[in-house]
């Protein structure tokens, strides 16, 4: 107990670059694929633009996490003749591989939404933004909104890999302190602890938009 | 008015609509009957410029369709929908004042317009349900209260009475009769035989994507083999 005590700030900071490294990477994610999943959905996707989406996807979904950690920190700063720290490069390519998926969960959201609510958007003269804003977008959230929430759950555990090129997130800081020492259980079980917590803000979140986008539904 | 002239729609390769002239008038109820994939939706679905016309003109009050904003489309041609296809996320007057938000109409403005719709459609006390808490029959008065909503000079109708018990269609009938007496163009296409005796106005028949027939004298039917045999 004595040793959690006195390193709960190092534990604190680490578990605020989790968080730091989460939110950066979750937000550009959504970001992202959201706009890609919609370019890349049937009814709005230019035939030039899917084989684009399509290339991106399948490069981000198709290489570890890990490896693209190691490309954005070790070699993309060097092509570019830039310096980035290991927390931006690192949130960066998290953010690059968990897009892939959320444009594959957003593009079959919107691919959800039966052609009928896209005619009856058209009939009554809406443009395809205001289509898409007013009427799809709330419908295939809602549809997508379970697998979004499992791959923001999934992006934060992968912030654990930030540890592999030196940042002291919160995993890395609890290693830190048992190599110090060598108490590794009561460490393990705050680190675990900290994860749960973030995921069950992240659940209870999710309930609070399922509940809200449920009205209108049986 | 809307007036079909020569219009042929071909889907992948296939013609569906073959040479098809027809005039749906104002003050009248013109339904086009036949059997099922005769080509009624697909013309009906034409001039609503859901479906792209293969050669042919359709004008809407000597305006032709093409020439058309989808704004000022959508504000001349109504089109009520087989399975209705109301926003499930909005309420019943959400969904008729949105369409209104979306052409540009005050809140307030839209508001009143779509109670005043409702009321007369009898759907004001619905007005805060969610389609999903509607019969067939209510939530077909709904889809025709967001079309009314815009103002529209022609009322088109996919099969009406497709998912109606006889009640509702009467109620329907009731309503059509009613539209069609302040002048609104209404054009449907129906299978429902009982119905259309009941809207009779003016008929024609389809038939592998021709006009067969066009009758606008029911006490006449005699004279009409293939509209008499079919209802």
């Amino acid at each position: 107990m004595n040793t959690l005590i006195h390193y709960a700030p190092l534990l604190m900071r680490g578990a605020g670059v989790t968080l730091g490294a989460w939110l950066l990477a979750g937000s550009i994610s959504i970001a992202l694929g959201t706009l890609l999943g919609i370019v890349g959905s049937e009814h709005v996707g230019s035939k030039k633009l899917l084989p684009i989406v399509r290339i991106y996807t399948f490069i981000t979904k198709g290489i570890p996490a890990y490896v693209q950690i190691l490309i954005a920190y070790f070699v993309i700063p060097g092509w570019l003749g830039i310096n980035v720290s290991g927390f931006v490069s690192a949130s960066c390519a998290l953010a690059l591989c968990s897009s892939g998926y959320v444009t594959e969960i957003v593009r079959s959201g919107i691919n959800a939404i039966p052609q009928g609510q896209w005619d009856a958007c058209f009939v009554l003269g809406y443009t395809l933004q205001a289509a898409i804003q007013r009427v799809i977008a709330p419908q295939a959230i809602r549809i997508a909104l379970p697998a979004l929430i499992g791959e923001l759950e999934q992006l934060l555990k992968s912030t654990s890999l930030l540890a592999t090129i030196g940042v002291t997130e919160v995993t890395r800081a609890g290693m830190n302190i048992i190599s110090r020492e060598l108490d590794p259980f009561p460490v393990y079980c705050v680190i675990a602890c900290i994860y749960l917590g973030f995921s069950a803000i992240l659940t209870l979140l999710s309930m609070y938009a399922n509940k809200r986008g449920r009205h209108g539904y049986r | 008015m809307v007036t079909v002239k020569n219009v042929s729609i071909q889907i992948q390769g296939q013609k569906i609509v073959d040479d098809i002239s027809v005039t749906i008038t104002p003050g009248h109820i013109t339904s086009f009957i036949g059997k099922s994939g005769a080509g009624k939706t697909t013309l009906l679905k034409a001039i609503a410029g859901l479906i792209p016309t293969t050669s042919g003109t359709i004008m809407v009050n000597d305006q032709q369709l093409l020439t058309l904003s989808s704004r000022q489309r959508a504000e001349k041609i109504g089109y009520v929908f087989q399975d209705f296809n109301l926003f499930p996320h909005l309420t019943v007057q959400e969904n008729c004042i949105d369409p209104l938000r979306v052409h540009g109409t005050s809140y307030a403005h839209a508001q009143e317009r779509a109670v005043s719709v409702l009321l007369k459609l009898n759907m004001d006390g619905y007005a805060h349900k969610y389609p999903h808490e509607l019969s067939g029959g209510q939530q077909q008065r709904v889809a025709i209260a967001r079309a009314l909503c815009l103002q529209p000079i022609v009322l088109l109708l996919d099969e009406p009475t497709a998912s109606l018990d006889p009640i509702n269609t009467d109620v329907l009938v009731t309503i059509l009769k009613s539209l069609a007496s302040q002048g609104l163009t209404i054009g449907l296409s129906s299978q429902d035989m009982n119905f259309v005796r009941k809207v009779f106005d003016h008929v024609y028949y389809v038939e592998s994507g021709s006009i067969i027939e066009f009758c606008n004298d029911s006490t006449a039917l005699q004279n009409y083999p293939a509209i008499s045999t079919f209802m």
